[in-house]
C-alpha cells in the first residue's frame, strides 16, 4: 500500500516507476539487483575444473519479493553478468549441496564453456572475486520429489524404499552432483545409483562423489569412460539395479545422449512418468541446424507455432499469419514499434545479416527470422 | 529525369542507389561494432548529470527568496535537465538505442520522459511515421505539423498569412503540440476523420493515456513540487513554467532546424512506393538539415545537430553522429547527394525564411525558389 503510493509519487513526479530507478545510474550494483529483481550474489571463488568447466561460488545476499534465497537440489538459477556494457542473462545449475547454502549462504555454479558461446568461455576469466553480480530465485523441477508422491513428508519420504538412477553425461553431472551430496545421507532407505559417463580423466567432481559413496552404503557410484565403456547400456543398467519397476531414473546430458538413454529404459520397460529429464543450458549457435523445423512460441497467446524448414518468414509475419496480436510499424526495421522481448532462442536479423545471442533480449520482430526454436515475449 | 539541383546533377539511378545502401551500411556496421562499455558509460554519465541538474534546479528555485539570483538559476538549471531528459536521454532511449544494455531504466520499452506527451504516442508518430516517411507529403505529418505551408505541395489559405505567428505559438507551446499530435492526426476532440486512415491504436486508449501523462506532468510542476516548497508555491510554479518554456522553445528550435531550412527536400507518396534501402537512405539524407557547433552544443540537441546521421541510422547512439557524420560527407560527396548543414544562425534564419515565404500565396515555386524549396 505505502509501496503503490510511493511509486505512484515517483512515477508522478520524476516519470521513474520507482525512485530507486531514478538514482539507478548513481549505483555501481547490478540493475537488476539494484531493482530487487536479484539477489546480490558475491563472487567468493573461482576454480578451474578442467579445459572446458570451472565453478563459481557465490555468497547470497539480498532479498527478492521479501524471500531469502533457498533452492531444492537439482536446480538452477539465472546469473546476471555485464559483458561490455550490457546486462546479460544465463541460466546455470547449482552443483553444491544445501548444507553449503546453510553453513556458509554460498552456492557453487558449475559451468561448461560452451564452445562458440557468448558468456561462458569469457566469463571464467572475466569475473573477479569480490564481484557483485545478480542471480535469480532458484528455478527447475529436475528435483527428488519430482519421483515422490506428491503428498509426500519429510516422514514418509524417510520410510519409502526405492532405487534412484542417476545417469549423468559429462558436463550433466552439475545437478546429479548436487542432488546426491543434498539426499543420500537424509534418506537412508532409498538406494541411490549413479552412472557418470565422460571421457577419461573428465570427469569433474567425481572426488566428493567417490568420498560419499565410501561413507553412504545406500550409494554407488559408476565412473564410466566413453571411449571405453561406450555408451550407456542395458548392461550398464541391469549390472547396477534389482528392480528396475520400482526405479526413477534422472538423466542429464547432452540431447542425444539423454534421447538415446530416454529411449534405452522405455524399452526396458520403465514408464514415461519415472523418466526425468535436464535440458542444461542453452543450444550454443554452433549446434543450431539451419534447415530443420522450428518451434515458435507467443507467451502472449501461449500458442506454439512450429514452421517448416523452407519458411524464412520474420517473426512478426509468423504472429500476424497465426493471429497473434503483434504491435508493428514501418516492417523495414526502423521504427521500433514492433520490438518485443526474445525470452530464448536464436533469431537472424536480415537487415544486418547477423545472429542474434541465444538468450533473453529485446529483439524487432519485422526483421528477425527464427532461426532455433524460440520463445517470444510480444 | 527530373533535375534534381542545379549544383549537383542529377537523381541517382538504381545502381547508385544499392551501392549507396552498401557503403552506408557499412558506416552503420562499423558503429555498431564498436558499441560497448563505451556507450552505456557515457550515457549513464549524462543521466547522472541531468539528475543533478534536476535536483540542484528545484533547490535553487525554492531559495529563490535569499536572492533572485538563485531563481534564475534554478530555472536555467531545471530547464537544461528537461533539455537533456527530452533530447540526449528520452528521445535517443525511445530510439531504442540503448537497448542493447538490457537496463530496464533505458530501455525504449518502458522509459517515460519529462514531456507531457506520452512515450508511447511520441514512439508511434515520430518513430514510425516521422522516420519511416521522412518528409513524404501526406505521409509524415511533422512535416508542418498540420498547422504551417512549408513547401509549395500544399495549396495557401488564408490562415498561412499569420503563419509566423502560429509557429511561434506552436515554439511556446511545444510540448503540448506533440502530446495533441497523434489525436490531432485520428481528429479525436474535433474535425472529420479522414477516409482509409489506418489506425494503430483505438481512440478511447489514445484519450485515456493522454489524460493519464498530461494529467502527471501538471500535478508535479504545477501542484505537487510547488507545495512541497510551502511558502514559496508561487516561486516554484513560476520556475518550473519559466523552464518548461525555455525546453519548449529549445526543442522546437532544434527540430525545426533538422528538417525546415532552405535547401531541405519533399517527396512525393508516388516516389517512394515499394522504395529499395538505397533510396529510402537517400531520402533520409535529401531530408534532414544539420547544424555545426562545439560538442555541449551537439549534446543539448541530443545530437539532432545531426540530424542527416540520425535519420539515416536512428538506432545507433546518438553521441557518435558527430564522428560519423565524417564518414557520411564522404559518401554524400561521392554519389553528389546534397549534404545540408551550416551554423545554428544560418540554419535558423533560413527555417524563418521558409516559414515566412510560404505564408504568402505564392503559388509553385520556380527559378531560384525552387533550388531553395526543393522537391525531389
Amino acid at each position: 500500500m505505502l509501496n503503490d503510493l510511493t511509486n505512484k509519487l515517483s512515477l508522478t513526479l520524476f516519470n521513474n516507476d520507482t525512485f530507486k530507478a531514478y538514482f539507478a545510474p548513481f549505483s555501481t550494483k547490478p540493475i537488476a539487483v539494484l531493482m530487487g529483481d536479484m539477489h546480490a550474489a558475491k563472487v567468493v571463488g573461482i576454480k578451474t575444473e578442467n579445459n572446458d568447466m570451472y565453478s563459481l561460488t557465490l555468497a547470497i545476499s539480498g532479498k527478492v519479493n521479501e524471500q531469502y534465497f533457498s533452492f531444492k537440489p537439482g536446480q538452477y538459477v539465472e546469473l546476471q553478468v555485464k559483458q561490455n556494457g550490457s546486462y546479460i542473462k544465463r541460466p546455470f545449475t547449482i552443483s553444491s549441496p544445501l548444507s553449503q547454502l546453510q553453513q556458509d549462504k554460498t552456492i557453487t555454479l558449475t559451468i561448461k564453456k560452451q564452445f562458440e558461446g557468448r558468456i561462458t568461455p569469457w566469463l571464467e576469466s572475466a569475473v573477479e572475486k569480490g564481484e557483485l553480480l545478480g542471480i535469480s530465485p532458484a528455478k527447475g523441477d529436475f528435483v527428488l520429489s519430482a519421483c515422490l508422491p506428491q503428498n509426500a513428508t519429510e516422514q514418509t519420504i524417510k520410510q519409502t524404499t526405492k532405487e534412484v538412477i542417476f545417469i549423468a553425461g559429462g558436463s550433466g553431472i552439475t545437478p546429479l552432483h548436487s542432488l546426491l551430496l543434498s539426499h543420500v545421507f537424509h534418506y537412508p532407505n532409498i538406494k541411490f545409483t549413479l552412472l557418470y559417463y565422460a571421457r577419461a580423466n573428465q570427469h569433474v567432481l567425481h572426488e566428493n562423489l567417490a568420498a560419499l559413496e565410501v561413507e553412504q552404503a545406500n550409494f554407488s557410484l559408476r565412473i564410466l569412460q566413453s571411449e571405453r565403456d561406450g555408451h550407456c547400456s542395458a548392461t550398464h543398467i541391469n549390472a547396477v539395479t534389482t528392480d528396475l519397476s520400482n526405479s526413477a531414473v534422472y538423466i542429464c546430458g547432452p540431447n542425444s545422449m539423454m534421447d538415446n538413454t530416454q529411449a534405452l529404459f522405455v524399452e526396458m520397460g520403465l514408464s514415461q512418468e519415472a523418466i526425468h529429464l535436464e535440458q542444461f543450458g542453452l543450444a550454443s549457435f554452433s549446434n543450431v541446424d539451419l534447415n530443420v523445423a522450428r518451434k515458435v512460441s507467443f507467451t502472449t497467446t501461449n500458442k506454439d507455432i512450429v514452421v517448416n524448414e523452407e519458411n524464412q518468414q520474420t517473426l512478426l509475419t509468423i504472429a500476424e499469419d497465426n493471429y497473434v496480436p503483434a504491435k508493428y510499424g514501418c516492417r523495414i526495421g526502423i521504427c521500433q514499434e514492433c520490438k518485443c522481448k526474445k525470452v530464448s532462442g536464436v533469431v537472424y536479423n536480415s537487415q544486418t545479416k547477423t545472429y542474434s545471442d541465444t538468450g533473453e533480449e529485446d529483439i524487432q520482430a519485422c526483421i528477425s527470422v527464427p532461426v532455433t526454436d524460440v520463445v517470444i515475449n510480444l | 529525369m527530373a533535375t534534381l539541383d542545379k549544383k549537383f546533377g542529377k537523381k541517382l539511378n538504381e545502381q547508385q542507389l544499392e551501392q549507396l545502401a552498401i557503403d552506408l551500411d557499412g558506416v552503420k556496421a562499423k558503429a555498431m561494432n564498436q558499441v560497448g562499455s563505451t556507450d552505456e558509460r557515457y550515457i549513464k554519465k549524462i543521466v547522472r548529470l541531468q539528475r543533478t541538474l534536476e535536483i540542484a534546479g528545484r533547490i535553487c528555485l525554492v531559495l529563490g527568496f535569499i536572492s533572485l539570483y538563485f531563481w534564475g538559476v534554478g530555472v536555467l538549471l531545471l530547464s537544461a535537465s528537461k533539455i537533456l531528459d527530452n533530447m540526449e536521454i528520452g528521445h535517443n532511449v525511445l530510439h531504442g538505442q540503448y537497448d542493447w544494455m538490457n537496463d530496464p531504466t533505458l530501455n525504449s520499452q518502458t522509459f517515460e520522459w519529462d514531456n507531457a506527451c506520452s512515450s508511447e504516442s511520441w514512439k508511434r508518430v515520430h518513430n514510425y511515421e516521422h522516420h519511416t516517411y521522412t518528409n513524404i507529403i501526406g505521409k509524415d505529418r511533422d512535416f508542418g505539423y498540420g498547422l504551417l505551408r512549408l513547401s509549395d505541395d500544399f495549396s495557401w489559405r488564408l490562415r498561412n498569412l499569420w503563419q509566423f505567428g502560429t509557429y511561434l505559438v506552436l515554439s511556446t507551446l511545444f510540448q503540448w503540440g506533440i502530446a495533441f499530435h497523434e489525436m490531432a492526426g485520428e481528429r479525436v476532440f474535433f474535425g472529420k476523420r479522414k477516409e482509409g486512415r489506418e489506425s494503430h491504436v483505438d481512440i478511447e486508449q489514445l484519450k485515456k493515456v493522454f489524460y493519464s501523462k498530461s494529467t502527471r506532468q501538471i500535478l508535479k510542476d504545477y501542484v505537487i513540487f510547488p507545495i512541497l516548497a510551502g511558502p514559496f508555491f508561487v516561486m516554484v510554479l513560476l520556475g518550473n513554467l519559466a523552464a518548461n518554456l525555455l525546453r519548449n522553445f529549445w526543442t522546437s528550435t532544434i527540430i525545426f532546424c533538422g528538417h525546415f531550412p532552405t535547401e531541405v527536400y519533399t517527396f512525393t507518396e508516388k516516389e517512394c512506393e515499394n522504395e529499395s534501402r538505397g533510396h529510402w537512405y537517400y531520402r533520409q539524407i535529401l531530408g534532414s538539415a544539420n547544424l555545426t557547433g562545439a560538442k555541449w552544443f551537439h549534446i543539448l540537441t541530443g545530437h539532432l545537430s545531426c540530424q542527416v546521421e540520425h535519420h539515416l541510422f536512428p538506432e545507433v547512439p546518438a553521441h557518435r553522429y558527430v564522428e560519423m557524420s565524417k564518414e557520411v560527407q564522404v559518401i554524400a560527396a561521392k554519389y553528389g547527394i546534397a549534404y545540408n548543414t551550416g551554423s545554428f544562425f544560418s540554419q535558423y534564419a533560413s527555417v524563418v525564411q521558409r516559414v515566412i515565404y510560404f505564408s504568402f500565396p505564392v503559388g509553385k515555386v520556380s527559378g531560384k525558389n525552387a533550388a531553395l524549396y526543393p522537391r525531389f
